[in-house]
């Protein structure tokens, strides 16, 4: 149970939809607010879907950087957010679509997830749900 | 004293290696805080939210969180208890985390819990300079050359 809010939800979903790594630019973001969310000790599950999961193919994310004036590369910014306690699924729909099947994925990833999981967290009312 | 370029008051009982303070305050409760070395080494820091009173934490457990540039840290407590009252200024004015690391900065006052428990971890008096000469050389191996 989170001491940071009166009110605390029992978890954040993260559904990482148009997090393209073609667009790192705007990676870093997602798994920030992930990194804070789970800090705050709240539950996270970050869902990867459409592009977003060439992110856990090994080398990806650590060859992007959100700024050229960043050192951290997104690979960074998701260890980050796994430290704080961040849970990350891949949905296999997608890992089919990006012709990634059977490929091993970083050791960050707890496994599979897709629409099924994420829309039971976006229907729990205890439980709210992000679009990045 | 002085350690490494950072101050660390004699009065007050430090973790070396989470950067932490605590003030004894004569009532069964304690003031809490982070390191003039912990906040040096963390750099810049944008927002702190401190749990809120009533929480209940364990020595070692997260008492805050504090966004750095590109960075979340947890902070965690030098003691355990419950937290009966947090610093206000904080949300609008997280500097003073910078600026008076000792004073105005501070996190949270807690109820001690176990006071002689948490004691055995902490550092207090000459006790301080070499663990936390130890603390700031880590943390040179850690960024590397300069």
């Amino acid at each position: 149970m989170s001491g940071y809010t009166a009110q605390p939800a029992d978890g954040i979903a993260l559904l990482l939809w148009a997090a393209d790594p073609a667009d790192p630019q705007r990676l870093a973001t997602p798994f920030f607010h992930a990194a804070a969310a789970a800090a705050l000790e709240l539950p996270v599950e970050v869902y990867f879907t459409a592009r977003s999961v060439h992110l856990l193919v090994p080398g990806v994310a650590a060859g992007l950087r959100a700024s050229p004036l960043f050192d951290k590369t997104i690979l960074d910014a998701m260890r980050e957010a796994h430290a704080h306690g961040a849970r990350f699924f891949v949905c296999t729909d997608a890992l089919h679509a990006q012709g990634l099947a059977g490929q091993p994925l970083i050791a960050e990833c707890s496994g599979h997830g897709g629409a099924l999981q994420f829309m039971a967290r976006a229907g729990d009312l205890r439980w709210r749900s992000l679009v990045f | 004293m002085n350690v490494a370029g950072f101050e660390f008051p004699e009065a007050l009982f430090f973790h070396a290696e989470h950067q932490v303070w605590a003030r004894l305050e004569g009532d069964g409760t304690a003031t809490v805080g982070i390191t003039a070395m912990g906040v040096g080494q963390a750099g810049e820091i944008y927002m702190c939210r401190p749990k809120q009173v009533g929480a209940v934490v364990g020595q070692g457990q997260g008492m805050a969180v504090v966004e750095l540039a590109k960075s979340i840290v947890s902070v965690k407590s030098p003691v355990s208890g419950t937290v009966v009252a947090v610093n206000g200024q904080l949300a609008a004015t997280p500097e003073l985390v910078h600026t008076d690391p000792y004073g105005a900065g501070w996190l949270a006052r807690l109820e001690l819990a176990d006071w002689a428990a948490d004691a055995v971890a902490l550092l207090h008096g000459d006790a301080v300079v070499a663990p936390m000469q130890h603390q700031a050389w880590l943390f040179r191996q850690a960024e590397g050359p300069a």
